[in-house]
């Protein structure tokens, strides 16, 4: 078997990964970055196909953390402003507004008189004047409104932002996503203008700019535990095996699969049981729909209110034409499911389903469109590996660590949560493993 | 030898046809390679998420 040392090797080249591999490296670290895959980026990465880069999941991506990670580690942070935070759609028409929710309500609620009682609610809670219950958003919300119209607004924030429907999602974990949201101002997304592997790039020469190793089709067979501490890992590639030497583990891989490369035996059962606690979001569809000339026009993620499903769709060639070969434009949907969708018969039910919404709310969608790729995100594939379960990136095990969308922390998720589990990590090692 | 999707793995993240340089590979909802279309170039392994999802018979 070849053998190597280094610092710190970084299982996992998702978004969480890469962050944590630039900032070592920038330290002066000597890392190796290890990836299963033949591409860079994970679930915020993009493939071309026929001139269109598609994304491998995330569809835009907010400042804060992410954003401060490229600064910090030299990394050009390319992207693009959207001009409208929220559209709303509702019976054909749609409502473009900075400040969505309220507007929102004001336009589709029937029970005003609730809708005005959860804004004041809302408002209390943020500020502290009314207690977090331990109960469910949807209980929440309950207590004060049936309106249905009003309950799908919250769902579709819920199901769009959060990534869990309101009936799973527990109240508190909403007030923290809002207070973050509020606090980290990231109100507003923006697109990575040539696709989400623009980003990936420019971390990457960053990464190997600051003298640190990349490894891609390099699968991690074992995370190497001696006692009570992680010393290595096993890979395999196509020059044979290799036994990697480290000072520091770091696994991008989710905190299932970093216990499955460990061995249960090596963790105390309360990690174990925290870590059986984790589930990922419910399933989602994305389609790409191609077409000659813009199936809509405003630039901003809408949400369908009257559609049966949280749908929601938005046009990024608007704004980056780069993501479409010249002429072409690009029009991306997305449905959240609920829990219960498993089989895969019910899955293409539900994509037969995300079709005819598409016929509905956009109207040249059959005429003028063609559907370029139909993607699912579930299980193993998530939007999150994590959907309300908090956990430390700290293990039981001294020396390995866990960033990415897998250890949450609450308030933050996707490429946010990735960038800011990886800074915690990659500055716990830089003060020499100690809290 | 051909690319055998395994129906309890695959999730349909679409990565596989993505990637294809044949277009051999429709994935809604679950992945189907066209076997007359595919040459075994094995490309589509390579960006497939889960471990074990597409496998190669016959090899």
């Amino acid at each position: 078997m070849h053998k190597k040392e280094y610092d710190v090797v970084i299982i996992g080249a998702g978004i969480g990964g890469m962050c944590a591999a630039a900032r070592l490296a920038m330290n002066g670290y000597k890392i190796l970055m290890v990836e299963r895959l033949s591409f860079l980026g994970g679930r915020c990465s993009s493939i071309e196909t026929d001139g269109y880069q598609i994304s491998t999941g995330v569809a835009m991506v907010p400042e804060g953390s992410l954003e401060q990670t490229f600064r910090e580690v030299g990394a050009e942070f390319d992207v693009k402003d959207i001009d409208h935070n929220a559209i709303y759609s509702i019976k054909g028409k749609y409502f473009c507004t900075e400040r969505g929710l309220r507007t929102a309500l004001k336009e589709f609620a029937e029970d005003q008189d609730g809708a005005g009682k959860i804004m004041d609610a809302i408002g209390l809670t943020l500020k502290g004047e009314l207690p977090v219950e331990d109960i469910t958003f949807k209980e929440w919300l309950s207590g004060y409104t049936e309106d249905e119209n009003i309950l799908t607004i919250f769902q579709d924030f819920s199901v769009f932002v959060v990534g869990e429907c309101i009936e799973e999602l527990p109240t508190y974990e909403y007030f923290n996503t809002l207070k973050a949201i509020i606090k980290n101002k990231t109100t507003s997304f923006k697109y990575p203008p040539n696709g989400n592997i623009g980003l990936i790039n420019a971390l990457a020469v960053a990464i190997e700019k600051h003298g640190g190793e990349i490894w891609k089709d390099a699968e991690t067979k074992k995370i190497i535990a001696t006692g009570n501490k992680a010393t290595g890992i096993v890979v395999e590639k196509n020059d044979g095996e290799w036994e990697i030497s480290a000072r520091f583990v770091i696994s991008n891989t989710g905190p299932k699969k970093t216990v499955d490369l460990t061995g249960k035996e090596y963790f105390d059962d309360d990690y174990l049981k925290e870590v059986d606690l984790i589930k990922p979001t419910p399933p989602c569809i994305e389609a790409h729909i191609v077409s000659d000339e813009p199936l809509f026009d405003l630039d901003g993620v809408v949400q369908c209110l009257d559609a049966p499903k949280p749908f929601m769709f938005w046009a990024p060639t608007l704004k980056c034409t780069g993501v479409a070969p010249p002429g072409k434009h690009l029009l991306v949907s997305y449905t959240g499911l609920p829990e219960d969708v498993s089989s895969n018969a019910e899955l293409k039910k539900e994509i037969d389903l995300h079709m005819e919404t598409l016929k509905q709310m956009i109207p040249d969608f059959e005429k003028k469109g063609t559907v370029k790729s139909v993607q699912c995100f579930r299980g193993e594939w998530p939007l999150y590996r994590s959907s309300s379960h908090l956990l430390d990136q700290k293990t039981t095990i001294e020396n390995l660590y866990n960033v990415g969308d897998g250890v949450k922390i609450s308030g933050l998720f996707g490429t946010q949560l990735c960038a800011e589990t990886a800074r915690i990590v990659a500055e716990e090692i830089m003060r020499g493993g100690k809290e | 030898m051909s690319i055998k999707v395994i129906e309890g793995l695959c999730v349909g993240c679409g990565q596989c046809e993505l990637s294809c340089p044949e277009d051999a590979i429709r994935a809604w909802g679950i992945a189907e390679v066209d076997d007359e279309a595919c040459t075994e170039c094995l490309v589509c392994q390579g960006f497939c998420p889960i471990s074990g999802a597409l496998e190669v018979e016959g090899a």
